[in-house]
């Protein structure tokens, strides 16, 4: 049972049995008119149902209980005042003044219910000692006791009307003045009031202030006229009866004004510091209200049109409080100095006004928040899902191109419904895991979007207790470009094993070195060239490793024409292998940066040394043909000047020696003639010497195997051809193939001791092969020989080439094998050698 | 006027013999090389050495210049089966009186470089 309950149930019950007893004792009355049997219970069933009604709405609230206590009191006395045994009307009669005092402090404690200075609480004091007394006194000498048919007065000691009437007469004075304290009290709580507070006094005050009359009236004409005190008795039973209403009424007011102060933390929603402003000053009634708030800004308090704030000096008629909240100044409030007195009030609007300035700035903050939230959120690229913990779609928000259906169709629905069994099986364990761990989860999985394969990433946090957020993400062009680099990393590793076998199969030497010369790494041809192994160098410097130390001053310019920018250097550098062996490498080098963007320097080399050894041969080849040629030209000139030359001179000076002993001693000039004749004999026969010694003409004329034979039937040994060409050879072929069997048959008559010669040339498939064989000493050397030498060089001019076998005591076998189809180099070659 | 011959040839020696003691000239002998010219012209001191440019040892230039060094030494006359045109001014710093062709050698022409 509620406590209003017991409070209605008691004061009630009890109310009902002093009413029914009231009623009963005004009926039953000889001494009373019998209206005052209803009014008068009228009178306190009013102050009662106003009080519990006081007492029920404003519990911390006196004026509830006083208007009770006035009530009850009210009937308890106005049954004894209609009781007709004396004892009882004696009581009543003699206290019934009391609940004037009651009723007074009543209006003097309202509206808070409490006397608040201590001139009302005097007055009051002094209220219940002469109203306490008012009535006993004359009592005591009143013999005839109010009425005619009234009982006795029990209390009566002495019948004594002129003291009666004059302690009366004092009493009426007394009274007469606390009231017009009481009326001064009231008014000067009235000027002093607000509007608002006046609204609440008004209607108590009138009803009260004309009750307090109509009883002061009542008690001045009380000794005059029965009748007439008796109209006027009523009346201000009237007032009487309508006061605790309008108690209740002024209390259901301060309730309004409550809900006034209710209103603004309602209009504060949306309201801005000069909304909050007009509402104040509506609910505290004072228009003059102002409602500074503070800028942390300008570290000042600013005024509903946002200038600075000052509060006016107090004693103004001004007042001003700051509003703090948690110790921070929220705002200024400056008012009328009478809403002093309304403490409560004004605690009230105070309180109000904070919680609504907070919660404004707070709602400010919020709002910025959210729409800094909602700004984030519009620009993130994903969806958003809301999903219960059962799958139920909730909410959907963002990106729709990463959505299985348009999100209306989604919300309301489960995943089950929406995605296939497996995939939704995944989803819903990671939600269950989210909502388990109360920690953000991820997941990544794959769904076929019209007809293609999408791949998403949630990452799922929980939002409620029975709901999670989804952040989901669309990867495919990730993934895509995932697969299509696992693609293109595959080539490009293909590739780079391509090249990796490349650089280790090409015979070009691969070194990779740092820009200070240090070795970073190497091929497998530089491995096999140097017989160094990459591990056993790295790091050293190149030149110390593979280069000739010669060479290592042009090792070094390399680097250094590299490290200047200079374009790829060549050079041919000497290296040493491991085992000592040198090789010549022809080398270029370049710039290059490696994986990680380091600067490397790569020298490429190529192993020259056999084409530099042809080089060298063919060049000494050249020079040896040259000086064959020099030499035969001064053979020649030597053989004509010595031979022919010096015939001609000694047979022209026997000529005109014979010429001029013709006639003197023409027997001594016939002697000279015949001299002369056999020396030009012999001048032509070495003429025709040399002429052949210079070029066989039969060997143009006739071809190889005619010139063969006339040589084979000039040479001083038995010469055997065995095999000869049946059909022309080029001529450089013819030539070379010629001067190999003469200067063979030469060598073969000067040294081999010989008795015959063996000649052999054929056509061997595109070679001609040329053979003199002995069957003389052997032991020839052709290295020693410049004859041999001079074949050889003769023969390699027509990429053929020369052997000769000669062992001691074996006889010799000279070897040509000449290409028949290089007319080319042969034509080229041809005059060096004629 | 007496006549040294200076040639390796056997035959022009021969021929050159006939030729200057058929004009008159008396040949005191005949020498084949440099060396063995020097050492005939300091023994037999013939008036005039007729001296071929080409010779086994040294050129004839050479012995002309050796020959002529003292200014007491014969008078050198050089000849050679080539022309005085292959040679030059080696002629002229030999110290030699002159150049004959072989094939133009007479006793004129000996006479004509003499005087």
């Amino acid at each position: 049972m509620t406590r209003t309950r017991v409070l209605w149930l008691s004061v009630g019950g009890v109310t009902s049995v002093l009413v029914a007893l009231d009623v009963v004792a005004g009926v039953v009355t000889n001494h009373q008119s019998v209206v005052w049997a209803w009014v008068a219970p009228l009178a306190g069933l009013a102050f009662v149902l106003g009080g519990l009604v006081g007492w029920t709405l404003r519990p911390g609230n006196n004026t509830g209980r006083l208007l009770v206590v006035t009530g009850v009191l009210f009937l308890v006395l106005s049954t004894f005042w209609a009781a007709n045994d004396p004892l009882l009307y004696t009581f009543g009669l003699a206290f019934g003044s009391v609940y004037l005092a009651v009723f007074l402090q009543l209006l003097l404690s309202y509206p808070t219910g409490r006397l608040q200075r201590t001139v009302e609480r005097r007055l009051v004091a002094g209220l219940w000692v002469i109203a306490s007394l008012a009535s006993v006194l004359p009592t005591l000498f009143d013999g005839q006791h109010g009425c005619k048919h009234c009982p006795a007065n029990r209390f009566l000691i002495d019948d004594d009307r002129g003291l009666k009437d004059a302690l009366n007469n004092g009493f009426t004075v007394l009274g007469v003045l606390i009231f017009l304290g009481v009326f001064v009290l009231l008014a000067r709580r009235w000027r002093q009031a607000s509007p608002a507070r006046r609204r609440v006094l008004l209607p108590v005050y009138l009803a009260g202030g004309l009750a307090v009359v109509m009883i002061g009236i009542g008690f001045a004409i009380g000794s005059l006229s029965q009748t007439a005190a008796d109209i006027v008795w009523v009346s201000a039973l009237v007032f009487y009866i309508a006061l605790p209403f309008f108690f209740v009424a002024g209390l259901l007011r301060t309730r309004f004004s409550r809900a006034g102060v209710r209103v603004l933390a309602q209009a504060s929603d949306e309201a801005d510091i000069a909304e909050a402003q007009t509402v104040l000053r509506e609910v505290v009634g004072d228009p003059s209200l102002l409602l500074a708030e503070w800028s942390e800004d300008q570290g000042v308090y600013v005024d509903v049109e946002g200038n600075p704030f000052r509060p006016a000096p107090e004693g103004n008629g001004r007042l001003s409080t700051p509003i703090e909240y948690r110790g921070r100044p929220l705002a200024m409030i400056e008012y009328d100095s009478s809403l002093r007195h309304e403490p409560e009030l004004l605690e009230e609007v105070i309180t109000t006004a904070r919680l609504a300035l907070e919660k404004d700035r707070g709602l400010r903050a919020l709002r910025l928040a959210e729409s800094r939230q909602r700004a984030l959120l519009d620009a993130m690229p994903d969806l958003m899902i809301r999903t219960a913990r059962d799958g139920t779609y909730l909410d959907v928000k963002g990106n729709p191109a990463a959505l299985i259906r348009p999100a209306s169709e989604l919300i309301g629905r489960t995943i089950w419904d929406v995605v296939p069994a497996e995939r939704a099986r995944s989803l819903m364990a990671c939600v269950e895991r989210t909502l388990e761990t109360g920690e953000a989860q991820t997941i990544e999985y794959q769904l076929e979007l019209d007809g293609q394969r999408r791949d998403f990433e949630a990452r799922m946090v929980p939002s409620g207790e029975d709901e999670v957020l989804a952040v989901v993400r669309e990867f495919t062009e990730r993934r895509l470009l995932q697969d299509e680099l696992r693609e293109r990393l595959g080539e490009l590793e293909r590739e780079q094993e391509v090249t990796r076998r490349v650089v280790n199969v090409a015979p070009i030497v691969f070194l990779l070195v740092d820009p200070d010369g240090h070795v970073v790494r190497f091929n497998d041809t530089c491995e096999t060239l140097s017989g160094h192994s990459e591990e056993e160098v790295r790091g050293r410097l190149f030149w110390e490793v593979f280069v000739v130390p010669e060479d290592g001053d042009a090792a070094r310019l390399i680097l250094a024409q590299l490290a200047s920018g200079a374009p790829a250097a060549q050079q041919q550098l000497r290296w040493r292998a491991a085992d000592g062996s040198d090789r010549i490498l022809s080398t270029s080098s370049t710039t290059i940066l490696d994986g990680r963007g380091r600067v490397r320097f790569l020298i490429c080399g190529l192993d020259v040394t056999e084409r530099e050894r042809h080089v060298e041969e063919l060049r000494a080849s050249r020079a040896r043909i040259v000086e064959a040629g020099d030499s035969e030209r001064r053979r020649l000139e030597r053989n004509l000047h010595d031979g022919a030359q010096q015939r001609l001179v000694s047979l022209s000076l026997a000529l005109r020696l014979a010429e001029s002993r013709l006639r003197e001693d023409p027997d001594d000039a016939e002697l000279l003639l015949r001299g002369a004749r056999e020396e030009l004999s012999l001048a032509l026969e070495e003429l025709r010497e040399l002429a052949r010694g210079i070029h066989p003409a039969i060997l143009s004329d006739r071809g190889l195997a005619a010139a063969l034979e006339a040589l084979a039937r000039r040479a001083p040994l038995p010469v055997e051809l065995e095999s000869l060409p049946d059909e022309r050879l080029p001529g450089p072929v013819e030539a070379a193939a010629f001067y190999v069997v003469s200067e063979s048959l030469t060598n073969v008559a000067k040294y081999a001791q010989a008795t015959c010669a063996h000649v052999r040339v054929r056509d061997d498939g595109g070679l001609a092969v040329v053979e003199v064989e002995d069957d003389g000493v052997g032991g020839a050397d052709p290295a020693l020989g410049s004859g041999l030498r001079g074949l050889a060089d003769r023969v390699e001019a027509l990429n053929g080439r020369l052997d000769v076998e000669s062992s001691p005591g074996s006889g010799t076998r000279v070897r040509a094998t000449i290409p028949i189809a290089a007319p080319h180099v042969a034509e080229e070659s041809a005059p060096a050698t004629a | 006027m007496s006549v040294l011959i200076v040639d390796d040839h056997p035959s022009f020696r021969d021929t050159a013999r006939a030729l200057l003691r058929a004009e008159g000239f008396d040949v005191v002998g005949e020498a084949v090389d440099g060396a063995s010219a020097l050492e005939a012209a300091r023994r037999l001191r013939p008036d005039l050495v007729l001296l071929d440019v080409q010779l086994p040892d040294v050129d004839g230039f050479a012995v002309a210049a050796e020959l002529t060094g003292n200014g007491d030494g014969p008078i050198v006359v050089l000849v050679s089966s080539r022309d005085a045109a292959d040679f030059g001014p080696l002629v002229a710093r030999s110290g030699a009186a002159g150049f004959i062709p072989k094939a133009e050698l007479s006793g004129s022409a000996l006479s004509a470089l003499v005087e």
